[in-house]
């Protein structure tokens, strides 16, 4: 995976890089909107990290630009400022997600991670989830090269929660995706489904968590070694 | 990083308000102009309504002229009782009396004249010009002669010494007179009447402003570092009222002058510990980077990466949270507009950004949800909730318990209106009851608590819940063995109609 970092601070740019690099990503990493344009001309790439206090030209309208070059990477938003107005006007000119500074990087591991997974999604037929994957196209869901058998509401079920990981998803959206398959499903049915997965996912590492009165959410067993709590 | 804001907008908004408070500076010459304007308009008025009549009294005068030449026409035939010797004589004429003491009582100012049929000069006075009428009526019109406007009656009348022009001049006109003594007699009075009333009126007005200026200077005075309140007993009861208003915004300028210098100060502080640590730590690390032993190298263990780690977040977080402080400062929230906030989707968007948080200590984080909405800031809210719940999943214990409820409440409010509930419970240590009014207090922790919390959370959904015109509160959220445990932190509001 090959990422652009736009932003000038080169501490804060330092640090993403670092942490982005030791979570397996390659990084590209230039300090103004100008340089990003030269870069994107001859290159590419899966995701980009775009600050919106640049000089000169600032991130909302780099964003602007790549959109209208017709560049359809995933883009995450830095922003020093939360205000309602920013962040709508960054998910209107096309940006994809937003990280308001200071954050921590475990959650921007994650966004980064749910980004690609949607634009994944979007453009190629596998959804990945730490060890899992789902080939749409195939219909076959592998975990470390093993084939899961997964049965017709199972793999709604498992392509649904997918999507959605990190976030969980709503039993009310589950059923409603269900409904496809059978028009007298109740909620305990989606009971049924969700402990046979959680039986051929929890082998691989992946829990199948229960929120309660929500729905459901997928889980890295043990998390990632970033995600540990912060110490007292 | 570009992203900084420019002046404070808290200075700004006291700038502002003070450059308000100067106001009464432009009322009082407005007050006084518009004073002066409403007296003395309505008397010129006056003025000019009295100059017209003059003037129509005047036109009577000129009218009643007109009238006594008719009349003193026909004496004037009369008056010729023969005719010439030749056609070219002058007839034989024996002046009535009543026209000979006409023009004696204007002399030099009237005059007559007899010509004969044709126009040609037969008696009289000869500069009075020729006008042959074409009727046996009188006519009258007016000439000039050395300065002197006369009005003129010419007819045409068959007399004793056969058919003759009369014509009978009088200079004293009326009209003329008039205009001449209009200006002394009518226009000069009535001016000067207006410039005595204008002074007059002025000096009143002045006088009577005396009070409203002595309290706009006393305005003036003030600055946004001494806003003590005017002495109402000084100014006239008339402004009284405007006096305490006055005073009202003065306080409570001072009041947000004032918190928001404990603000700052607080902030100030409170921020300083952490970033003390951090560069405490930062600072022994570079210095023993750079002892010659060790070759300009350091290795850091784990838990002290952890450590340095912990304190930039609760740096991070503090700063995050006084700027949502001091954004969701009640007296700024006012004027902003509301929205429709559908309370189930929040509390479904804020569980979502916490289950990490809640996962990593094994605590359950749930939802206990029913359909609500409300009217108000979403994005305060959410900052609200999120406090409410980052406390719960932050004070409880591993393997707990965090709920978060939504719904509609049973009871009625106070104005018999529909409500609705937002609320945290968590199953933790909960709050002494002796404790829980201070804890919405700022920087505010209970004594003995542990973790990273900074004291504001509390104090931020406080200020929330006030900009909703609503209240939190705290309870037990249970008991065990007879003693209070876990808390409930609830939010009441009315439901938009």
């Amino acid at each position: 995976m090959r990422l652009l970092l736009v932003e000038d601070d080169v501490m804060l740019a330092s640090g993403i890089k670092l942490g982005l690099s030791d979570a397996g990503y390659a990084v590209d990493w230039v300090g103004s909107a100008e340089r990003a344009e030269e870069v994107l001309q001859g290159e590419s790439f899966d995701a980009a990290i775009i600050d919106i206090g640049l000089p000169n030209i600032d991130g909302l309208e780099l964003t602007r630009r790549l959109r209208s070059r017709g560049l359809a990477m995933p883009v995450l938003i830095l922003t020093a400022r939360d205000a309602l107005e920013d962040r709508v006007q960054g998910l209107d000119l096309g940006a994809d997600d937003y990280m308001v500074k200071p954050f921590e990087l475990p959650e921007l591991l994650a966004r980064l991670r749910a980004l690609l997974r949607r634009s994944q999604a979007a453009t190629s037929a596998i959804l990945s989830f730490g060890a899992l994957e789902l080939d749409s196209a195939n219909r076959q869901a592998r975990a470390n090269g093993q084939l899961i058998d997964l049965g017709p509401r199972e793999w709604t079920v498992m392509e649904y929660l997918l999507i959605h990981a990190p976030k969980p998803a709503s039993k009310e959206k589950l059923l409603a995706a269900l409904t496809g398959w059978d028009k007298e499903i109740t909620p305990n049915a989606i009971e049924v489904y969700v402990s046979r997965l959680r039986g051929k996912l929890e082998p691989h590492g992946i829990a199948l968590r229960s929120i309660r009165g929500f729905g459901y959410r997928l889980e890295l067993v043990g998390g990632e070694s970033l995600d540990a709590p912060a110490l007292p | 990083m570009r992203e900084t804001t420019g002046a404070d907008p808290a200075t700004a908004a006291v700038a502002e308000r003070a450059a308000a408070l100067s106001v009464p500076a432009a009322m009082k010459s407005g007050l006084q102009r518009r004073l002066l304007l409403l007296l003395l308009a309505p008397l010129s008025l006056f003025a000019l309504v009295s100059i017209y009549f003059d003037y129509e009294t005047a036109g009577n005068a000129a009218l009643q002229q007109d009238q006594q030449l008719r009349h003193l026409a026909p004496l004037l035939a009369d008056s010729v009782l023969a005719p010439g010797r030749t056609a070219d004589d002058s007839p034989v004429m024996l002046l009535a009396p009543p026209v000979e003491e006409f023009i004696k009582a204007r002399a030099g100012f009237a005059g007559y004249r007899v010509s004969d049929a044709d126009g040609r000069f037969l008696a009289g006075d000869a500069w009075i010009s020729m006008v042959v009428p074409t009727t046996r009526e009188p006519e009258f019109h007016s000439m000039e002669e050395n300065g002197v406007t006369y009005r003129v009656v010419v007819q045409r009348v068959r007399t004793a010494a056969g058919e003759l022009i009369l014509q009978l001049a009088d200079g004293s006109d009326a009209r003329q007179q008039w205009v001449r003594s209009v200006f002394f007699k009518v226009l000069l009075p009535n001016l000067m009447l207006v410039l005595a009333a204008a002074l007059a009126v002025n000096w009143a007005v002045t006088r009577a402003l005396r009070p409203l200026l002595a309290l706009k200077e006393a305005v003036e005075r003030r600055s946004p570092r001494d806003l003590s309140a005017i002495d109402p007993q000084s100014t006239p009861s008339e402004v009284r009222p405007l006096v305490a208003s006055l005073n009202g915004l003065f306080a409570l300028v001072n009041d947000q002058a004032e918190g928001q210098r404990r603000f700052v100060a607080d902030a100030a502080h409170q921020l300083r510990t952490p970033l003390a640590g951090l560069q405490a730590q930062v600072e022994a690390w570079a210095q023993a980077a750079m002892a010659p032993a060790a070759g300009r190298q350091l290795t850091l263990s784990a838990d002290k990466i952890m450590a340095l780690r912990s304190a930039t977040r609760r740096a991070s977080q503090l700063a995050n949270q006084l700027l949502a402080l001091s954004r969701a400062d009640a007296s700024h929230m006012a004027g902003q507009p509301v929205h429709r906030v559908d309370l189930k989707d929040l509390c479904e968007s804020v569980l979502a950004l916490h289950l990490d948080a809640a996962a990593a200590k094994g605590i359950d984080l749930g939802l206990e949800v029913r359909f609500a909405q409300v009217s108000g800031h979403e994005w305060l809210l959410r900052e609200l909730l999120g406090n409410l719940v980052d406390n719960a999943v932050k004070y409880t214990a591993p393997g707990g318990t965090v709920t978060i409820r939504c719904g509609p409440l049973e009871a009625q409010g106070a104005a018999g209106e529909a409500q609705v509930f937002l609320e945290v419970e968590d199953d933790g240590p909960g709050i002494p009851a002796a404790e829980r009014a201070r804890v919405l207090e700022r920087f505010y922790r209970v004594p003995g608590t542990g973790g990273e919390g900074n004291g504001l959370g509390l104090a931020i959904a406080d200020e929330i819940a006030r900009a909703h015109r609503a209240q939190l509160t705290l309870e037990a959220a249970g008991s065990r063995d007879g003693v209070a445990c876990g808390l409930r932190v609830r939010l009441v509001m009315r439901s938009p109609a």
